[in-house]
């Protein structure tokens, strides 16, 4: 043992710089694999808790919804709590019970029906509600027995209630307080999803609530919530409904706990009925606690599998480079090798040193590289963005570091014996190795170059089978499972180009080579027959390159490629640049305030909701759910988004209605509407009429107003509906009724009755009151003596059209509106039985309306087997509106997959309002807002209430800058970088043991009369053909490996098929700069390492006798 | 373009015949207690046309003195003249047109290129010189013919016998037809027969080129065909 140790330590004092480099290499190796390991890890933990902490609690949280009827709350809250506990496991979670008594009806007010209030209490209060006057309750009663109650300001004012008022209630318990005192006034505040566990989702009003028991026929007004001290609702019988609801803090979990979390969530309503047994009337579990851990965790295993192939490409580069190392190294000592043999050394003896040799190398890397390792990624995670992802604190050195770095210490070690494995025979043959290519050996490595193309074709077969490197699976246990065939295919694909690229290279040399002889120089011959006649040398170094371009731009045009189709999906999920959704108010109302939002261009109201989907005839009355999106096609190309061919505005072209929709304007600042109506029917009916006035405002957007509910008896009866707030630019477009007639209870029917009857309803002396300030929103309240006089407004401005709906089983009912000086006349012809017992709805509208043409996406189609052209109904709110399939899509914005069904909105509209069906049908608002703009957008909708906002920007961002997405970008970029590393190095080295291995041979041709820099210029020249070489087929190989492997690789955050489907990206800019940095780097290197050399080498080698 | 530096040491050299002037040579390698002197004080000249055997055992100094001849190695003190330029004092663009143009070795391991053929080989000084392919090509083979290689023009080193290698490395040094041929040892690695026709090939093809040569050799047959035999014993000359 001590020969060889002192042998080592001898030649590794000769050798130093061939071995300081072979050393740097597998400490680079390792340090990039070890870097891997630890963003990986960054990812598993940083990156999770990250995107779980950004995670909306509307998305974690945990609801468990009870109804009470006389139970006892504490037993019941505490089984919740139970069931809560045993759910969440070792998760820690912030809990809040929303509370609320049932119904108590008001004493002491007239009418036949008491209005209604509710006692409750809830943590939003006092953070979301203001205090008007008083105090919050902070007992259960006051001296005198009396509840505290705070109630809202609206109901203060409806009955006048102040501070001290005492007001009675009852209830239909025994144990229901008769009556509380009012210690607070408050309004509630906070944008409305704050209150939808509210029993009146926070609007403190209802003025037809329906009455409990009453299965909605009878409604009231209601009022609340009435805040209380929690302990009010602790007594028996108090509660009348119960959320318990839990908000985990996810990212403090403790290892495990939110795997078993996510398996009991499995089971969570039949365990929470179980819990809670005969405690409560009723259950409800809802969260989406599941589908977010689902969607975190799969998105992890999409980025866990992309780092996997990025690194395993990695690692075919890292041990390309080292067994260049590990053949030059060889070389280098293949003649003591030999002589060693000569002298009685067995092949045991030579590789036992060798391996000892690689040893010591393997143990420096692998004390080394995790530190290093450590050093390159927190440099790395100093970039904003993996920094804003959570991936740059306290990653530490983890045991996966130290595993994969020893690991990768082995590894490379062991490349550095492998050549030594080859059958090594005389001097003679030894040298001749050099030069040539034993039969056997290029036989046994076609085998393994066939092999190696064979397993890539089966990976990317497997690949294209996949259409993902993602095993997609509804089992969330199966989802971030790693499929060895499909993360090595890429690896394998990359390996195997390169070898079928080093096939060329004696074509190519050898044609490099005749051009070069013809040269009457040395330099360029010199350099060809260099690269042509030692096949070996050169292929090692072309090989490299090969891997290291190719790695190097495959990762630049996958990086493109993924950030542009996370950017597409991004685009098409959304849908348009910035969304409000679950807005507040009338849609004038909102129209005006979206408008005017900072920065908006076009703003389009979008009805974007299920509906059902029927074939649009009597016969056929099933319905299907689609997705349905209406928007302002006028505006398609403004407001949507996501990417298509073509264009939206052009797909959109054929729904875009021909003209706009114009009624009667009605003058000035509008703040209420009275007019008269008078109901004749034949025969003589009775019953109520619902009159719904639709105005639209200078955005397009229509607003029903309902009138008060009239009887049909003949007479005049003049009605006003004030606005919600006064409004400017408005007009009349359509009079929606409905009538609920039947014969009056002493009349019978007549057999001898004509089949068909009549309801004329006529508008007469519309006159519109205008605000008192035009210029003031406040203060506009009908009936106030201070407001200017009425307008009367004439209704012959406009050609009306009418529409009657009826139940299509008896007979079609015709409408015919006409217009005089005397008002509008709406006469509606039906069948009499239909008009005694049913139910009729008519109106009539300044415009007429068809089948609304819509795009239907191809899944759509071929689920209702329907063609282009083919007219269906859809149910908008109970109004079956005919549509016709203009075209087929296969995707829409914001539906990337499934059914769905774009219209014009306003077309849309019209439809509906002619089904007799006033209702805004307005979902949220779409809006033009340029990308830097729109988080400014964004947080000024959020401040002034309107809604919940989101931007395409902001989704990019998420898809990809998000804690789970950043490593996929910071993969890529160590890549490059590490193949520009390992080129550099590996060519460098390849020069260095080429002009050493040479030095002789150039002495002597520097003593025939070739100069230093001549020879130099021939080493650059020799390996600028290597290097053009490697580059072309690098790119080459780069280019298939983006367009085969790229499409396939990028998947969805769900690791699905990406829709839109990929784009192959190629950055010509960013390739051109990686050549071009290539080259510099590359040349600099051969230059110097050569030049030095040379000298060193020239003094003593020059001189005769020195032979060896 | 001759840089000044080789223009002075032209202009320095002292008119006469000799194209080699050996005067007053010492190098030693080394300093010290270890020190070796390979040469000492050693003057003597050659002139043009002459084959001079250069002899002596083995560590007397032969290659050493080869070297400072062809500009290979500097001596210490003393200096070298060839052909009117003072090998000592040449720069490194000057020891190029040296070594390409008056100079030409001969090795003891031939110190053929082995990836390139003969011919490829022996044209490597005539690309040196840049001469057209057609001249090359032409020069190449009259080389070869001259050293009787005509028909291994293709073949490579490692496809030859040491005597034909040692050949080909005479046909190369002639390529540019030096004036002074220096060879060390040249048929050091050939057998005795082998040895007696590369010798008598150097004659031979000295005569017919009418150069200068100096080689450095143990054959008592080399001794017998040089015009002139200097002796070195431990770095001195002991007979000229």
């Amino acid at each position: 043992m001590g020969w060889t140790l002192r042998l080592l330590r001898h030649r590794a004092a000769a050798q130093s710089t061939l071995l300081v480099a072979v050393l740097a290499v597998a400490v680079v190796g390792a340090t990039l694999l070890g870097t891997f390991a630890l963003l990986l890890h960054a990812s598993e933990h940083r990156a999770l808790d990250a995107a779980l902490d950004r995670t909306p609690t509307s998305r974690t949280s945990v609801d468990v919804s009870l109804t009470f009827d006389g139970q006892d709350p504490a037993t019941a809250l505490s089984a919740a709590d139970g069931f809560l506990d045993d759910l969440l496991g070792d998760v820690p979670a912030q809990r809040d019970r929303w509370l609320a008594s049932p119904m108590y009806g008001l004493t002491g007010h007239p009418g036949t029906i008491a209005p209604l209030v509710y006692l409750a209490s809830n943590p939003e209060v006092p953070a979301h509600a203001d205090l008007v006057a008083g105090r919050w309750p902070t007992r259960v009663t006051d001296g005198a027995g009396h509840v505290e109650v705070s109630v809202p300001q609206v109901a203060a004012t409806a009955y006048g209630w102040s501070v001290g008022s005492v007001v009675d209630i009852s209830g239909t318990a025994a144990t229901a307080p008769t009556s509380v005192v009012v210690v607070g006034v408050h309004t509630l505040t906070g944008p409305a999803s704050t209150w939808y566990r509210d029993t009146l989702q926070g609007a403190e009003h209802d003025p037809a609530y329906p009455v409990p028991g009453s299965f909605g026929f009878v409604r009231t007004d209601a009022w609340g919530p009435l805040v209380v001290a929690p302990d009010v609702l602790a007594q028996p019988a108090a509660l009348g409904s119960a959320h318990v609801v839990a908000t985990p803090r996810l990212s403090d979990a403790p290892d495990g706990a939110l795997e078993g979390m996510r398996a009991r969530l499995v089971d969570a309503r039949p365990a929470l009925m179980e819990a809670m047994g005969a405690t409560v009337t009723g259950t409800r579990f809802s969260s989406l606690l599941d589908t977010t851990v689902d969607t975190a965790t799969g998105g992890l295993a999409v980025t866990r599998i992309s780092l996997v192939i990025v690194g395993l490409m990695l690692v075919v580069l890292a041990v390309t480079v080292l067994l260049l190392a590990a053949r030059l190294l060889a070389e280098r000592r293949a003649a003591e090798q030999t002589l060693m043999a000569s002298r009685g050394a067995s092949a045991g003896q030579v590789l036992g040193l060798a391996a000892l040799e690689a040893f010591g190398v393997a143990l420096v890397t692998a004390l080394v590289s995790p530190w290093l390792a450590g050093a390159v990624y927190q440099a790395v995670t100093r970039a904003d963005v993996l920094r804003r992802a959570g991936l740059h604190d306290g990653t530490g050195h983890p045991a996966s570091l130290w595993v994969t770095c020893a690991v990768a210490s082995v590894l490379l070690a062991g490349v550095l014996v492998a050549p030594l494995l080859r059958r090594r025979g005389s001097v003679v043959d030894a040298e001749q190795q050099l030069v040539r290519q034993d039969r056997r050996g290029a036989i046994a490595r076609s085998g393994a170059d066939l092999a190696v193309v064979v397993l890539a074709g089966l990976g990317v077969w497997q690949l294209r089978s996949y259409r993902s490197p993602v095993l997609t699976s509804t089992d969330p246990e199966q989802l971030g499972r790693v499929d060895v065939v499909l993360v090595t295919a890429p690896a394998l694909l990359l390996l195997a180009g390169a070898v079928l690229a080093l096939r060329l290279l004696p074509v190519v040399s050898g044609l490099g080579e005749r051009l070069a002889s013809r040269s009457r120089s040395l330099v360029a011959p010199l350099a060809a027959w260099e690269v042509g006649r030692r096949p070996g040398r050169a292929s090692g170094a072309v090989l490299l390159l090969t891997l290291a371009v190719a790695v190097g731009s495959f990762s630049q045009a996958f990086l493109s490629t993924w950030r542009a189709s996370q950017e597409d999906q991004a685009d098409l999920l959304v849908g348009t640049d910035v969304r409000l959704e679950h807005l507040d108010g009338t849609p004038y109302q909102q129209a005006a305030a979206v408008t005017a939002l900072p920065d908006v261009g076009a703003a389009s109201a979008v009805t974007h909701r299920s509906v059902g989907l029927g074939a649009g005839t009597a016969d056929d009355s099933t319905t299907h759910a689609v997705e349905l999106l209406a928007v302002d096609t006028t505006h398609a190309a403004d407001v949507l988004r996501g990417r298509s061919a073509p264009a939206w505005a052009t797909l959109a072209a054929p729904l875009v209605p021909a003209a706009p929709a114009t009624g009667i304007a009605l003058p000035g600042t509008v703040a209420s509407i009275d007019v008269r109506l008078r109901t004749d029917t034949f025969p003589a009916l009775v019953g109520p009429l619902q009159v719904t006035l639709v105005v639209q405002d200078a955005h397009g957007t229509r607003t029903p107003l309902d009138l008060p509910r009239v009887d049909v008896d003949g007479a005049d009866q003049v009605v006003g509906v004030t606005l919600p707030e006064p409004a400017a630019g408005l007009q009349l477009v359509a009079v929606v009724s409905s009538a609920a007639t039947a014969l009056p209870d002493d009349v019978g029917p007549s057999p001898s009755a004509s089949p068909s009857g009549r309801v004329v309803v006529t508008v007469s002396d519309l006159r519109v009151h205008p605000a008192p300030d035009a210029g003031s929103k406040a203060g506009s309240k009908a009936g106030s003596d201070d407001r200017p006089d009425p307008v009367a407004v004439p209704l012959t401005g406009a050609t009306w059209g009418g529409r009657a709906v009826a139940d299509e089983h008896v007979s079609p009912a015709v409408t015919t509106p006409t217009a005089t000086a005397d008002g509008l006349k709406i006469s509606t012809t039906a069948d009499v039985l239909q008009l005694m017992f049913g139910q009729v709805a008519f109106t009539a509208a300044t415009f007429d309306q068809g089948p609304v043409p819509v795009l239907a996406t191809d899944t759509l189609l071929r689920t209702l087997d329907v063609e282009v052209g083919d007219e269906l109904a859809v149910d908008l709110d109970g109004a079956m509106v005919p549509v016709v399939v203009e075209r087929e899509v296969p995707y829409l914005p914001g539906h990337p997959t499934g059914e769905g069904l774009l219209a014009d909105r306003d077309t849309l509209t019209r439809a509906a309002v002619l089904a007799s069906q006033p209702a805004p049908l307005l979902d949220g608002w779409w809006l033009q807002v340029p990308d830097d703009r729109a988080a400014g957008v964004v947080a000024a909708a959020t401040e002034q209430d309107l809604g919940e906002a989101s931007s395409r920007a902001q989704a990019r961002e998420v898809a990809t800058d998000g804690p789970l997405r950043v490593g996929v970008q910071a993969a890529l970029g160590i890549v490059t970088t590490a193949a520009l590393a390992l080129a550099v190095a590996g060519f460098a080295m390849s020069a260095t043991v080429s002009v050493r291995t040479r030095r002789l041979e150039l002495a002597r041709l520097q003593a025939l009369g070739a100069s230093r820099s001549g020879l130099v210029r021939a080493v650059l020249v020799e390996h600028a053909i290597l290097g053009v070489l490697g580059l072309v087929a690098g790119l080459a190989l780069g280019a298939l490996l983006a367009s085969v492997v790229g499409p396939l690789v990028t998947v969805s955050a769900a690791g699905s098929r990406p829709v839109p489907a990929v784009v192959v990206q190629w950055p010509w800019p960013t390739q051109l700069a990686l050549v071009a940095t290539l080259v510099v780097l590359v040349g600099a290197a051969v230059a110097v390492t050569t030049s030095a050399l040379l000298r060193r080498a020239s003094g003593a080698l020059l001189r005769l006798g020195d032979e060896r | 373009m001759t840089s000044p530096t080789t223009a002075t040491a032209r202009t320095s050299a002292p008119a006469g015949d000799a194209l080699v002037r050996v005067e007053h040579v010492t190098r030693t390698y080394g300093s010290g207690a270890t020190a070796v002197h390979a040469l000492r004080d050693v003057s003597f000249t050659i002139a043009p046309g002459e084959l001079v055997a250069l002899v002596g055992r083995s560590g007397s100094g032969k290659t050493t003195l080869l070297n400072a001849i062809g500009g290979l190695d500097k001596p210490d003190e003393g200096r070298v003249v060839v052909d009117g330029r003072e090998v000592s004092a040449l720069d490194e663009r000057g020891l190029v047109e040296l070594r390409r143009d008056v100079v030409s070795f001969v090795f003891q391991t031939f110190g053929l290129v082995p990836v390139l053929s003969a011919a490829e080989n022996v044209g490597v000084p005539l690309r040196l010189r840049r001469l057209p392919t057609a001249d090359r090509e032409a020069r190449v083979a009259l080389l070869l013919d001259l050293v009787g290689l005509g028909d291994h023009a293709r073949q490579c080193p490692g496809e030859m016998s040491g005597g034909q290698q040692q050949r080909v490395a005479i046909a190369r040094a002639l390529a540019n037809s030096p004036r002074l041929l220096v060879a060390d040892e040249p048929t050091g690695q050939l057998d005795t027969e082998t040895g007696t026709a590369v010798m008598a090939l150097l004659r031979a093809v000295v005569e017919a080129e009418g150069m200068t040569a100096i080689v450095s050799t143990h054959d008592p047959l080399m001794l017998s065909l040089a015009d002139r035999v200097i002796r070195l014993a431990d770095g001195q000359l002991v007979e000229d």
